[in-house]
């Protein structure tokens, strides 16, 4: 009897472990991580660096609840659980980028930080979850994030569509939030916590080339995350989470003092182990001047190679200084931003807008204006070429006083060879003395106008394609039109500075006529008056006088 | 020229006219007294005063508190704690690991929701790749040893990388630490012994295990850890962290016991203190909000007491753990400090400048309603 028991115990222990084994089994799910670096050297006397580590994790983003990860980062998922986000970019930026000389970047990114976020159907309050995650990301990445809430935030229709994989029948804009702070500045403070989101961490692979004293000695550096759900495959028929972080990194000759460069002498060091977690890890440079889809074999080394393990082979070269003349040809569509007027009371701002496509172009253009700059609708005009220009399609949501920002968005049709100029006028007002930053005469920034089109041609654009996670899926990756977002210059406008002393002088003011009403007043009402002979006597008798009078009392 | 009344020569007043008038001038002066003094005075000082909702301020400050000792010193006191595994990995290349966070979750649960009434656990985990222990071990034969007096000196790096500030819960951190193939490593005591379950804990913290992979899976590159020591170390871990005996039943009921006692505890201390700082500290806004969560954590607290007297420790828990979250709301509510920065001297040097020119000259006059009330009594002395 006894063995009888024990057996069937033992089977239903059997099976009991077999399913935990299948449940093992169906648990684990791929996750795969790759990083690259692009150098391309640009027309001008710069040269750029693009860092892109991707990760990829196939689960569904909308049933995980991130309590177990692996190689994706835990603190992004704790993030994406807590506050119900669908997709999240943000990037924290140093300098402008010069499209007329340096054609398209990557990923593009606006001066200062800029965060916008699309929040999953079921959010029930956009606004708190948004403030929060905010906050959030300000502990996160140590930048001042936490100035983000809704009076400086805005909900574009067109601009910021999903990046990722989305459920096209119902795309409501109610869901999206959009913030910019263009008075932020990314230094190494930034760039450590970012680095700790990377598996390797910064110890081996390529993200132990990024050194904060080499990297932000550049005229432009960008850091960046975006967090997008993607398709598992070509069917798409389950979703997998996609996490992009990337480095842009624009170095002068200049700078570094010659136009002979190496990994050395970019980032202080070469790369000394690979990461053993990365699937793939590659170097492209780009070796073409004139088109951008043909990348070759780099040329023979001529200084110590790193080989780095992973798929392709990859070498770096050091180049000897480069005798050909590169023609400068501008790119299709690039955008200015500058404040017109003169005085403290009127002003003006003006986004003009280049194409030099030969064929028509479908631009939208988005403005977000702070409430401390009251704009005027009415004097909304389009002026291309000298002649008026009447936008496609316009949308405007006026902002209120310390609550709402100004949000613009204008659909224009550009004809070829044009320049188009975007005006648009405002007052100057008074702000509260409260609001007024510590250095209150630096002024205030305006953030920086987005303008985005699809391009018909790749010349110049090295960008992602939309379905594409890394560098290696924009080779060779024709397309009917390639999404371009192309960013102005921030503006800052010296709003009229109050007297800071008018507190103290209030008080002294009202006091003192208060003590001169009153003081008559009491003496009157409770004092007898009585006349009293005045003795005609000279000034020096009188003074006399009083002054002894005055001592014997 | 408008000239005072001459003072040094009392003059009696010639005619009724003047009596009357000097009555008048009387009352004018009695009236400003009153006006700005008796009733203007308060209702400044009522209406410039800081804020505050009625209070039992007697009843926070006279409770009787045991004393905190150093023994005492454990995971914070909270309502839902996080339980963060932590998977550390210092060779990723040489060594394939083959286990996953779920299954470890699944396996605690049932030891977990024993605990359940006391606090909500949710079980997270993460690995960490290419990090190592911050100490360099000493080598002993054919293995390395870990000396007792280097433990400390291993959860500060671990530490800084493990992101535990991010989640909303205390965190009760468990380590997993997979040591390299050729360099397997064991704890020795400070009696210079192998500690038999290679693990350690530190009270405030958490605990650490270390796994050591065997010869033929490092051979293969491939390591399945076996689940169930695994299990049952963390399992034991958790009981010393939060000083349970044991599992019985008995064992949690006295577990039970000890969280009411250390929860109404912890809320009688906060009160008291937020009692002494109201006292001290004048600036302090209590808002309604804020006496309604001090309110209702002092009633909790009395009941949660009377309920463990009685026996009743479920109902005492209950009333343990609301207490505690009120307490600690109130006591971290970002309103107390609303006018931390505007303290009374800067209310007295706004309105010093305009009450004080205007009381002088009332008080001063108070000096002639005293000479005349002098001066009526001795005409009624010369008439009599």
């Amino acid at each position: 009897m006894m063995s009888k028991t024990y057996k069937m115990n033992k089977i239903i222990s059997c099976i009991f472990y077999l399913l935990i084994l299948t449940i093992k089994l169906a648990r684990t799910t791929s996750e795969t991580f790759t990083e690259e670096l692009l150098i391309k050297p640009l027309y001008s006397e710069q040269l750029y660096a693009h860092f892109q580590f991707t990760t990829k994790w196939d689960v569904d983003p909308s049933t995980e609840n991130f309590n177990h990860t692996r190689i994706f980062p835990r603190a992004l998922g704790e993030l994406l659980k807590r506050y119900n986000i669908q997709e999240l970019h943000v990037s924290l930026t140093g300098g402008l980028w010069r499209y007329e000389n340096w054609g398209y970047p990557v990923t593009d990114a606006a001066p200062g930080a800029e965060v916008w976020a699309w929040f999953k159907r079921d959010t029930p309050d956009v606004d708190q979850n948004w403030k929060r995650l905010a906050n959030s990301l300000s502990g996160l990445l140590c930048a001042s994030l936490n100035f983000v809430d809704s009076s400086n935030s805005i909900s574009p229709e067109f601009t910021f569509q999903p990046r990722g994989v989305t459920n096209l029948s119902s795309i409501n804009n109610k869901y999206l939030r959009y913030a910019s702070l263009p008075r932020e500045v990314v230094c190494t403070e930034n760039l450590t916590p970012w680095k700790k989101l990377l598996p390797c961490g910064s110890k081996s692979g390529l993200a132990s080339l990024l050194n904060s004293g080499y990297i932000h000695n550049t005229r432009y550096h960008s850091v960046a995350l975006h967090l997008r759900p993607v398709c598992r495959d070509d069917s798409c028929e389950s979703l997998a989470l996609e996490l992009q972080q990337s480095v842009s990194l624009v170095y002068d000759y200049l700078i570094l003092g010659s136009r002979n460069w190496s990994l050395r002498k970019l980032f202080g060091q070469g790369v000394a182990k690979s990461c053993p977690l990365a699937s793939r890890s590659e170097i492209f440079v780009d070796t073409t001047v004139s088109s951008t889809h043909s990348f070759e074999l780099n040329p023979p080394p001529d200084e110590v190679v790193t080989s780095i393990r992973g798929g392709h082979e990859s070498t770096f070269a050091k180049y000897k200084e480069s005798q050909s003349i590169a023609v400068l040809s501008p790119p299709p569509l690039h955008a200015n931003q500058y404040l017109t007027g003169y005085g403290q009371e009127r002003g003006g701002i003006v986004t003009k807008i280049f194409n030099n496509h030969w064929g028509n172009l479908d631009v939208v253009l988005l403005q977000n204006i702070p409430w401390y700059v009251p704009v005027y609708l009415h004097t909304l005009k389009v002026v291309t070429n000298g002649v008026e220009n009447n936008p496609v399609a316009l949308r405007y949501i006026p902002g209120r006083q310390r609550e709402r920002a100004y949000y613009l968005e204008v659909l224009l049709k550009l004809p070829p060879k044009s320049t188009t100029a975007v005006s648009i006028d405002f007052d100057y007002v008074f702000l509260k003395w409260q609001e007024y930053p510590p250095d209150a005469n630096h002024g205030f920034y305006i953030g920086s106008a987005v303008v985005s089109t699809n391009l018909p041609l790749a010349r110049n654009f090295t960008g992602l394609p939309q379905d594409g996670s890394t560098l290696a899926d924009s080779f060779n990756a024709s397309r009917s039109g390639y999404l371009v977002q192309v960013r102005t210059e921030i503006m800052v406008i010296t709003l009229p500075t109050p007297d800071f002393s008018m507190p103290y002088n209030v008080i002294c003011l009202a006091c003192t006529v208060v003590a001169l009403a009153f003081g008559p007043l009491h003496n009157i009402t409770t004092r007898r008056l009585t006349l009293k002979p005045k003795p005609s006597e000279k000034l020096f008798v009188k003074l006399k006088r009083g002054l002894t009078e005055f001592l014997q009392k | 020229m408008v000239h005072e009344e001459n003072k040094n020569e009392p003059k009696s007043p010639s005619n009724e006219e003047d009596e009357k008038e000097a009555t008048y001038r009387i009352y004018s002066i009695l009236s400003y007294f009153v006006i700005l003094v008796i009733v203007g005075f308060p209702v400044w000082w009522y209406t410039t005063r800081v804020y505050r909702a009625s209070l039992p301020i007697n009843e926070m400050y006279e409770v009787h508190l045991k004393n905190k000792s150093n023994r005492d010193f454990g995971i914070p006191l909270s309502l839902d704690y996080d339980i963060l595994i932590t998977f550390v990995h210092p060779d990723p290349s040489g060594l394939d690991i083959d286990l996953n966070g779920g299954d470890i979750d699944v396996n605690l649960q049932p030891f977990l929701k024993q605990i359940a009434p006391v606090a909500n656990f949710i079980v997270k985990s993460q690995w960490l790749y290419l990090t190592d222990l911050g100490v360099i071990p000493k080598k002993v034969s054919d293995h390395y040893a870990l000396q007792e007096n280097q433990l400390p000196h291993v959860i500060s790096p671990l530490e800084a990388k493990m992101w535990s500030h991010l989640s909303e819960r205390p965190a009760v951190n468990l380590v997993l630490y997979f040591s390299y193939c050729s360099t397997p490593l064991f704890i020795y005591n400070d009696r210079n012994m192998k500690v038999p379950t290679n693990a350690f804990l530190s009270p405030r913290w958490g605990g650490v295990y270390i796994v050591n992979p065997d010869k033929s899976s490092c051979e293969t590159r491939r390591f399945k850890p076996d689940l169930s020591p695994i299990v049952s170390t963390f399992v034991t871990q958790i009981q010393h962290l939060f000083k349970i005996k044991g599992v019985k039943a008995e064992d949690i009921k006295q577990f039970k016991i000890r969280t009411v006692e250390e929860m109404v505890g912890s809320t009688r201390r906060t009160l008291k203190s937020l009692a002494q700082l109201l006292s001290e500290i004048g600036s302090i806004v209590i808002s309604d909000e804020v006496g309604d969560k001090i309110n209702i954590a002092v009633d909790n607290a009395n009941l949660s007491e009377q309920f463990l007297e009685e026996g009743d420790v479920d109902l005492a828990l209950k009333h343990a753990k609301i207490a505690f979250l009120n307490s600690e709301g109130a006591f971290s509510d970002p309103s107390l400090l609303a006018l931390l920065y505007f303290p009374h001297d800067q209310k007295y040097a706004v309105y010093i400048p305009l009450f004080l020119p205007i009381m002088i000259p009332v008080f001063m006059s108070l000096a002639l309603v005293k000479k005349w009330y002098r001066n009526r009594k001795i005409p009624k002395v010369k008439s009599e």
